[in-house]
């Protein structure tokens, strides 16, 4: 990684720390005020450049989107002091985000560890996940989720009406998948399933759970060997504000998804105890939609 | 005389979904929310087809197979399991308590449609 350029946005308390972390990374660092920002200022060849939200997230939003348009091959670190909506996650798409409110003196090993290839998922399992995950649910309810994936650790917000929780635990990984929404947003989804019919609340949020199973079942699809499985546990149901605390290894990976039409959010925590893809030619899983006679 | 089906699933969503899709077709639908309410419908009743999860509260659905295959006049039931689980380990469990066919979630309703009109003639 040395020689490598990355630039530092922040406020100028926030800079020194910011720069100070990437130097330890080993890159050439140039720090740039968050209020001096330009996007001229990220020549090519910038490998990196890393964010702070500080006292101003509206701020951060505008450069990383800025950045995603006019340099999208430069990946972006996003520091948030807090943890933000998931619909700025699935808007503005950073690779990496590092809590320093949660673990600051950890945050950045996760980071480094990405850089340096180390640990984590390889990414064209991250991409096969994402991909089964979409398609699934976008075959089985019509909702279409832009999803990306986090190498965080991180926390969330539950601020909707509708959430349900789906806990999972397997041979080789744990975790959980979360469906939220408001109720306008679930029973559009229900009255294309069930059209004629005014669902109440507990229905959508087993329609909820519907989803996160599904979204379960192409997970272990993407990421299990054929002889393994994983244990669904009994959805968890929540009609009120709450908040989650992930605590991720570098093997750890957070995938957050919105849904805008809709405005339904998906969220997958999975952490490996180790992390093996397999042979996408592998057909030794059946087939979703298909009838296979046994 | 319509032919009866069976929706044993714990998701108020699928039962649902399958039975207004099922009734749209021609059949009789009748539902149940695990394993347990599933065979005591079946002791009072004959359905000529029985649509199962697998991971459902309570009851594990290849139990609720076993057991369903062993109540009188269910011996030669079709049985279909619609659920997420793909391995063919389980589906191997499953054929061993006497499931049918397979389909993991979502179903595509024509292909669930010829392959119940195979099994019922309808």
């Amino acid at each position: 990684m040395n020689g490598r350029v990355a630039i530092a946005i922040a406020n100028e308390a926030s800079l020194p720390r910011v720069t100070s972390a990437l130097s330890a990374l080993g890159f050439d660092v140039r720090a740039t005020p968050i209020n001096t920002w330009d996007v001229t200022h990220v020549p090519d060849g910038t490998y990196v450049v890393a964010i702070d939200e500080g006292s101003c997230p509206s701020a951060a939003v505008k450069i990383l989107m800025e950045l995603r348009r006019e340099r999208p091959g430069v990946r972006v670190i996003w520091i948030v002091q807090r943890d933000v909506s998931l619909h700025s996650f699935a808007e503005c798409q950073p690779d990496y985000v590092v809590s320093d409110a949660i673990d600051p003196d950890r945050g950045w090993d996760d980071v480094a560890a990405r850089l340096q290839g180390k640990g984590g998922m390889a990414d064209v399992l991250v991409d096969r996940l994402l991909e089964s995950v979409r398609e699934g649910l976008d075959n089985a309810f019509g909702v279409s989720f832009s999803l990306h994936a986090l190498y965080v650790r991180a926390a969330s917000d539950i601020e909707t009406t509708v959430t349900t929780l789906l806990p999972f635990m397997g041979d080789t990984c744990g975790g959980h998948l979360l469906v939220s929404g408001e109720p306008a947003g679930f029973t559009d989804v229900w009255q294309r399933l069930v059209p004629g019919t005014e669902p109440e609340l507990w229905e959508l949020q087993d329609l909820a759970g519907e989803m996160a199973n599904l979204a379960l079942g192409r997970v272990s699809d993407a990421l299990l060997q054929p002889s393994s499985s994983i244990t669904m546990g009994l959805p968890i149901y929540m009609t009120k504000s709450t908040s989650l605390l992930y605590r991720a290894t570098s093997s750890g990976i957070v995938i957050r998804g919105y849904a805008p039409e809709s405005r339904l959010s998906l969220e997958v925590f999975l952490k490996f105890a180790d992390v093996t893809a397999t042979d996408p030619s592998d057909d030794s899983r059946a087939l979703g939609g298909v009838l296979h006679w046994i | 005389m319509k032919k009866t089906i069976l929706v044993v699933d714990d998701s108020a969503t699928v039962r649902q979904q399958l039975s207004v899709f099922l009734s749209g077709n021609g059949f009789q639908v009748e539902s149940a929310d695990g394993g347990d309410s599933a065979l005591n419908l079946c002791r009072s009743k004959k359905f000529d087809l029985v649509i199962t999860d697998l991971n459902m509260q309570g009851m594990y659905g290849i139990t609720f197979i076993g057991q369903l295959k062993k109540l009188p006049g269910y011996a030669a039931t079709p049985v279909f399991v619609l659920t997420t689980e793909s391995t063919r380990d389980v589906m191997e469990k499953g054929k061993a308590a006497g499931a049918t066919a397979w389909n993991v979630k979502p179903f595509r309703p024509d292909i669930l449609m010829k392959g119940i009109q195979k099994v019922l003639g309808a």
